[in-house]
C-alpha cells in the first residue's frame, strides 16, 4: 500500500492521504508523456521535488484503479513531482515559469512513461 | 454439483431477460471461465468485471460486492423480493443503498457473480456500468412526481437518458467516470451542482406553448478536487436532452485527460478550457449528432396512478414516536389526500426480512413501488394519509419506524474502512456512535434538527462530506507516537440549484473524540449565533477557522495510550489500528 500525503507546499498542490494499493516494486522513471491541452501529448522531463526546495528521484508503481482495474502511479518526493516540457535543459528551480508542479500522476498506459 | 445447479438455475434466468442482458451476461459468464482457466490475465478479467459492476473486498480474494443500479431510485415488489434473495444468499442478509440510489450486496463468490447479474435481470435490474469509466446510475429527486414545488415530473426524463447510455458505444470507455442527476423542485434534492451533469426542470412559454425543458449544468464533481458545474445551457428543450447530454459525453470522451487519470474527469476540462471554450466545443458536438426521437413528455404530471389501498388493517391505536414521526417522516404530496413517508434506514441498511416485508407494504399502500433517495433512506409515496396510522403500525415492529429522517441524527456514511478497500477508517462506526452519543446527551432542538453531517471513510467522498454541514473523511495521523484513525473536520458546505458550497476544512480529530466535538460545534453555534436565526452554515462561515480551531483544539488530543488504549482504535475495532489491512484500490465512488 502507498500513502501519497502531500502537505501545503511551493511546488504542487497539497493531497490529503491518497491511498493506493501498490502491485509492483517501485522503478526510477524519467520521462513522461502529458497532455497540456485537451488532446494534445507531449513528453515531458519529470522529476521528485523534496520539501527542502531540492529535486529527487521520481518512481513508478503499477496500483489497482477503480475505472480501469489497474493505472500506474507516478510519485516523487514530500513535495511531489516537478515537470518541464522535455529538450527545455534548464535546471531545475521552482522560480522557473516554464517549469510546474503536480503531486502525482496516474497513468493509463506504460508507453508514456519511461 | 452445486456449481451445476447454480448454471441450469442461471440459463432459467437468462431465459427470462432481454436479448442483449441475455448475450451481456452469457459472455461474463465466459469471462469468470477463462480467469479461473487462467487464459484470461487477473488484470484483464478485473478491468471487464467493474465494467459489470463488481468490485472487491477489502482482505478478500475472489469475493465481490456487486453494485445493482436503480435509476432514479424507483424499485417496485418483485425487484425489491429479488434484491432481498440476493442479500439472504450473499451478503449476510443486508442489503446497502448508496448515496447515488444503487445497491450495494456484499460476499459474492466470483463463480457465482453472473448468476447474481442474470437473477437481477429477470425483473429489469443491472450492474453493468455501476462501476468503471462509463456513464453510471443516472439519479433523481425522490420527491419527483409528488412534490407540491416541483416544476414537472422528472422521473420519465431521468429513465430515458438512463436508457441512451446504457450500452451506449459512446459511453463505453471514457477517460473517467461520468455521473448524472435530475431535479424537478426549487430545492436542490439531488445535488445537481456536483454532477458531470445536472438537469434542472424548467418552462418555457413560446407562442402560448409551454415547452418543458432543462436548465443543464456541467463539470461539478467532489473527491479530492471538488468544483461546482457551471450552466450549461440555461433552457435545453426536452427533445434536445439526449443530444446535449450525448455531446457532453463525447467531449468527455475526446478532450478528457486520458494520459493522468487523476485529472480525467470532465470538471478539469471544463477547467483547462474555460466554461465558454467548454460550451462552444459541445454545442459543436451536439450539432453533429443526429437528432434522436424523444417520447413526447410534454405532460408535467406522473404517470403513477394512486394505487387501489387493499389489506390495509383498521388505524390501530399508536404510540409517542407517532407523532413525531409525523413530523419528521411524512410529507403531503401534491396529490390532496395522499402523502409521502420517509423510512429513515440508519446508514443505508437493510435486511432481507425488512426488504421483504417492505414488499408487502408497498403492495397494500403505495401501487407496489417505492423511491429510493440519495440520503439512502426510502420513499413509500402515495400513502392515502387516513392509513398513515396503519402504516406506522406495521413498519414499526420491522424497526422501520424511526422518526428523525432529514434531520440531524440521519448521518449519511459510505461504507468505509469496514468493507471498502480505499476506506482508512471507519465511517459507518463513526456514524453509529455519533448517533448514540447524541441519544446519550439528549441532544435535540429545532435549532438544530436541520443540520446534516455526511461521513466519508477517505477523502474520495463517497458520503459527500464536502457538501454537509458538519462533513467528515477519514485518514490517519500519530498521535503519541501511534498511528490513529482520525477525520477531518468541514464546516459549511451546502448546494442550491447551480450553487455548490464546500466545506472549509476545520482541523483533524482523533475519531473516538469526535461525538463530543460535534455536540461542542452545535453548543457553540447556540451560545454564539447572532439570533436565532442565523442559520449554522452562515454561522460557521462568519466566525471563521481561528474560532473553529482554537474552540476544539482540546479534542484533537488523546490521553497517553496506557491511559486508554482505547482511544487509539477506530469505532467498532477490537484491534490496534493499521493501514496494513487495506487492499486494493477499487474505490465505492
Amino acid at each position: 500500500m502507498l500513502v501519497i500525503d502531500i502537505p501545503e507546499n511551493p511546488n504542487c498542490s497539497s493531497v490529503e492521504m491518497r491511498v493506493f494499493h501498490d502491485l509492483t516494486p517501485p522503478r526510477r522513471v524519467c520521462h513522461i508523456r502529458l497532455e497540456r491541452e485537451p488532446g494534445q501529448a507531449a513528453w515531458c522531463d519529470v522529476t521528485g521535488w523534496s520539501a527542502d526546495g531540492t529535486p529527487c528521484p521520481a518512481f513508478l508503481k503499477k496500483v489497482d484503479d477503480s475505472g480501469e482495474g489497474v493505472a500506474f502511479l507516478v510519485y516523487g518526493g514530500e513535495a511531489g513531482l516537478r515537470c518541464r516540457v522535455s529538450g527545455e535543459d534548464a535546471p531545475w528551480r521552482l522560480d522557473d515559469a516554464s517549469q510546474w508542479g503536480e503531486p502525482f500522476f496516474l497513468v493509463s498506459d506504460l508507453e508514456d512513461v519511461t | 454439483m452445486a456449481d451445476t445447479l447454480i448454471d441450469q438455475r442461471l440459463q432459467e434466468f437468462l431465459r427470462e431477460t432481454p436479448q442483449a442482458t441475455r448475450e451481456e451476461i452469457a459472455e461474463f459468464r465466459q469471462l469468470v471461465e477463462q480467469y479461473f482457466l487462467g487464459t484470461m490475465t487477473p488484470d484483464q478479467f478485473k478491468a471487464r468485471r467493474l465494467h459489470m459492476g463488481t468490485y472487491g473486498i477489502r482482505n478478500t480474494k475472489d469475493i465481490h460486492m456487486m453494485r445493482i443500479k436503480i435509476p432514479a431510485g424507483l424499485l417496485n415488489a418483485s425487484q425489491l423480493e429479488c434484491l432481498a434473495d440476493l442479500a439472504e444468499r450473499y451478503s449476510k442478509g443486508i442489503g446497502h443503498f448508496t448515496t447515488r440510489q444503487d445497491m450495494q450486496l456484499y460476499w459474492i463468490p466470483t463463480k457465482e457473480t453472473a448468476y447474481c447479474m442474470a437473477q437481477a435481470a429477470t425483473v429489469g435490474l443491472t450492474t453493468r456500468e455501476a462501476c468503471g469509466n462509463s456513464v453510471r446510475n443516472v439519479t433523481a429527486c425522490p420527491f419527483a412526481g409528488i412534490s407540491p414545488t416541483e416544476v414537472f415530473d422528472v422521473t420519465p426524463h431521468a429513465e430515458a437518458v438512463m436508457r441512451h447510455f446504457l450500452r451506449n458505444p459512446a459511453s463505453q470507455k471514457l477517460p473517467r467516470k461520468f455521473k448524472i442527476a435530475f431535479e424537478g423542485c426549487p430545492q436542490d434534492h439531488a445535488r445537481t451542482p456536483i454532477h458531470d451533469i445536472g438537469a434542472v426542470a424548467a418552462i418555457k412559454e413560446e407562442g402560448g406553448k409551454r415547452i418543458l425543458g432543462f436548465r443543464l449544468y456541467a463539470g461539478g464533481g467532489l473527491g479530492a478536487a471538488p468544483m461546482q458545474a457551471i450552466l450549461l445551457e440555461p433552457f435545453t428543450p426536452t427533445t434536445e436532452l439526449l443530444r446535449t447530454c450525448e455531446a457532453i459525453v463525447r467531449i468527455h470522451d475526446r478532450l478528457g485527460d486520458r494520459k493522468n487519470k487523476a485529472t480525467a474527469r470532465i470538471k478539469f476540462v471544463v477547467k483547462r478550457l474555460g466554461a465558454d471554450a467548454f460550451r462552444k466545443e459541445v454545442f459543436a458536438e451536439r450539432d453533429k449528432l443526429p437528432q434522436y426521437s424523444y417520447p413526447d413528455m410534454q405532460v408535467t404530471e406522473t404517470d403513477e396512478q394512486p394505487p387501489k389501498a387493499s389489506g390495509v388493517p383498521q388505524a390501530p391505536s399508536v404510540n409517542g414516536i407517532f407523532s413525531r414521526w409525523m413530523i419528521t417522516n411524512v410529507m403531503a404530496q401534491k396529490q390532496p389526500g395522499f402523502s409521502t413517508v420517509t423510512i429513515r434506514l440508519r446508514l443505508g441498511d437493510i435486511t432481507t426480512a425488512q426488504m421483504r416485508a417492505l414488499s408487502g407494504i408497498i403492495q397494500r399502500y403505495c401501487g407496489e413501488r417505492l423511491r429510493v433517495s440519495i440520503e439512502q433512506n426510502v420513499m413509500l409515496r402515495w400513502v392515502r394519509t387516513e392509513h398513515l396510522a396503519a402504516l406506522f403500525s406495521e413498519l414499526e415492529p420491522l424497526g422501520l419506524a424511526e422518526p428523525e429522517a432529514h434531520r440531524l441524527y440521519d448521518v449519511t456514511s459510505c461504507p468505509g474502512a469496514e468493507t471498502c478497500q480505499l476506506g482508512i477508517a471507519a465511517s459507518r462506526g463513526l456514524s453509529r456512535a455519533i448517533e448514540a452519543h447524541f441519544k446519550d446527551v439528549g441532544l435535540s432542538g429545532e435549532d438544530i434538527e436541520h443540520i446534516q453531517i455526511k461521513v466519508s471513510g477517505c477523502p474520495n467522498s463517497c458520503g459527500q462530506h464536502h457538501i454537509a454541514d458538519i462533513g467528515f473523511f477519514g485518514g490517519a495521523r500519530k498521535v503519541n507516537d501511534r498511528l490513529t484513525p482520525h477525520f477531518q473536520l468541514m464546516l459549511g458546505g451546502m448546494t442550491a440549484e447551480g450553487v455548490a458550497q464546500f466545506g472549509q476544512s476545520v482541523l483533524k480529530l482523533p475519531a473516538r473524540r469526535i461525538p463530543e466535538a460535534i455536540v461542542q460545534i452545535l453548543q457553540l453555534y447556540r451560545n454564539d449565533r447572532q439570533s436565532v436565526q442565523e442559520p449554522f452554515k452562515t454561522f460557521a462561515s462568519r466566525v471563521g477557522l481561528d474560532y473553529w480551531k482554537q474552540a476544539l483544539a482540546t479534542f484533537a488530543t488523546l490521553p497517553s495510550y496506557e491511559q486508554a488504549p482505547e482511544a487509539y482504535r477506530d469505532w467498532g475495532a477490537e484491534t490496534e489500528f493499521s493501514l496494513g489491512g487495506m487492499g486494493p484500490g477499487e474505490c465505492a465512488a
